[in-house]
């Protein structure tokens, strides 16, 4: 094969100052979302059932919402805080960097009360803002995201739900996985001055569209083929779980925090 | 030239590259073999730049390649040049609106003339029959096709050295006769080779060292 003469010659070439911060950015971003997805689908730190996990997360967030004192607020987060204890150094961080962000959105937002005379309200709102993200990110990282979609079921929430928010979740990895190494192949082609960056990136996001389109079509397709009519069932084994030990434990802490709602918010009298 | 010094790397706690030495000389036709999960895959991207060794040293041309030392930007846009990485799916390669663009991306960025931008575009799409398909948009390509209009793309970038994991698949019959004839025309223009298959009757003729993971 007869090859052209200027392959056949080695390149003398010396790169400008351009830089591209932005590829390096959202690839930073993508795979932290990647390696969060992963880290779902490791063995969890309590073996903690995820439907009585879902149950005590929406009764504690309707706790908070509804309490109008601080002192159930304070053992709240004392609870928390304990939980949290257990996490590991970066993921501890990263919980409290996500409730204390959030707290701060929200005191900036109910600033304005503070001078319409309802000053003591600036206080609470941005602390129940903080506890209730602090619940959540100890369910979602306790509690794998395919067994909460399956724990759904305790709730009657139909099947087709659950498997189109099993199939968002893993779309979500695999093209987080397909956008990422499209993003390298442009990282390692961005050998020099790019003129249009954002032509680079809409180029990408396109072929993102395209493929979960294709994808998508592929799924239906496959899913048709193997006699899918329109109806989900999803198969249960029909055994009955024994409680575990953390289970356990996590809805006598529901039962204590709803006895202490009603004692220190006075529900009963 | 590349060498890798007592080069260790593993995903978690599950280790891929243990222990590797090799030293790779300009111009040579390198074959990585080895079964799925061995760490070809993982050991071309290593000497792409896009992983780092845990322990050992990777150089390059007299330049340890480090985290730091990629974050210079000029020095890494001369390395990716220097280094041209086919990937295994093209899909995961191809992000112009066309063909054509696609082939163009690379010299553009280099600051290469127009005349000269058009004619390395024009003798890829020649030299990998992609001529009827220079305006098509790559994602409605077949396999075959988009794995041509992958190699075209790093073609077009003249690099030294060509890294290609599976360059074999999605191609057809004709594909492969094809790619028989190129890789050994790369050798001849003096290009370094390093090439990760299970068909190592596509290199087999010019190989000169054989990495076995």
């Amino acid at each position: 094969m007869k090859l052209p003469e200027w392959v056949q010659r080695e390149e003398t070439y010396n790169p400008g100052r351009d830089r591209d911060y932005f590829i390096s950015r959202s690839l930073l971003r993508l795979v932290s979302v990647l390696k969060a997805l992963r880290q779902q689908h490791g063995p969890s730190r309590w073996n903690v059932g995820a439907g009585p996990a879902l149950i005590t997360t929406l009764v504690m967030i309707l706790l908070i919402v509804l309490c109008r004192t601080m002192a159930f607020l304070w053992a709240v987060l004392a609870g928390e805080l304990v939980l949290l204890a257990f996490h590991p150094g970066r993921q501890l961080r990263t919980t409290l960097a996500a409730a204390l962000a959030a707290s701060a959105v929200c005191a900036v937002i109910v600033t304005p009360a503070l001078f319409l005379g309802n000053g003591r309200h600036v206080f609470l709102l941005p602390c129940k803002t903080c506890l209730t993200v602090l619940c959540l990110m100890l369910l979602q990282q306790n509690v794998s995201w395919h067994k909460l979609t399956a724990a759904l079921r305790t709730f009657h929430v139909p099947s087709l739900v659950i498997f189109i928010l099993d199939t968002t979740l893993r779309y979500i990895a695999i093209l987080g996985q397909e956008s990422a190494e499209l993003l390298t192949a442009l990282k390692l082609r961005s050998v020099g001055h790019n003129p249009d960056k954002k032509a680079a990136l809409s180029g990408v996001a396109g072929m993102m569209l395209q493929k979960s389109q294709r994808l998508s079509q592929d799924l239906y397709e496959a899913m048709r083929c193997r006699g899918f009519t329109g109806e989900y069932h999803v198969y249960d084994e029909g055994k009955r779980r024994a409680l575990s030990p953390a289970t356990g434990v996590l809805l006598l802490m529901l039962l204590s925090y709803v006895y202490l709602f009603v004692r220190l918010e006075g529900v009963l009298s | 030239m590349i060498i890798l010094d007592d080069v260790c790397f593993a995903y978690d706690d599950r280790p891929i590259l243990s222990h590797l030495t090799e030293t790779i000389e300009p111009g040579q036709a390198v074959l990585l073999t080895g079964p799925n999960g061995s760490g070809k895959s993982t050991l071309l991207r290593l000497l792409n730049g896009l992983i780092f060794p845990q322990l050992g040293t990777y150089t390059f041309d007299g330049t340890v390649i480090t985290t730091a030392k990629m974050r210079d930007h000029r020095y890494s846009k001369w390395f990716h040049q220097r280094i041209g990485y086919i990937w295994q799916h093209p899909d995961s390669q191809l992000f112009c609106s066309s063909v054509r663009e696609e082939l163009a991306f690379g010299p553009v960025q280099m600051g290469l003339p127009s005349e000269d931008v058009k004619k390395r575009v024009d003798d890829a799409l020649e030299l990998l029959g992609l001529t009827k398909l220079a305006d098509r948009a790559p994602y409605s390509l077949s396999g075959g096709e988009k794995k041509r209009t992958a190699i075209a793309s790093i073609l077009t970038m003249n690099p030294q050295i060509w890294t290609m994991d599976e360059p074999e698949s999605y191609l057809d019959a004709d594909g492969l006769t094809w790619l028989e004839d190129f890789l050994p025309s790369l050798k001849a223009a003096g290009k370094t080779l390093i090439v990760a298959t299970h068909h190592a009757g596509i290199i087999q003729k010019i190989i000169d060292k054989e990495i076995h993971l």
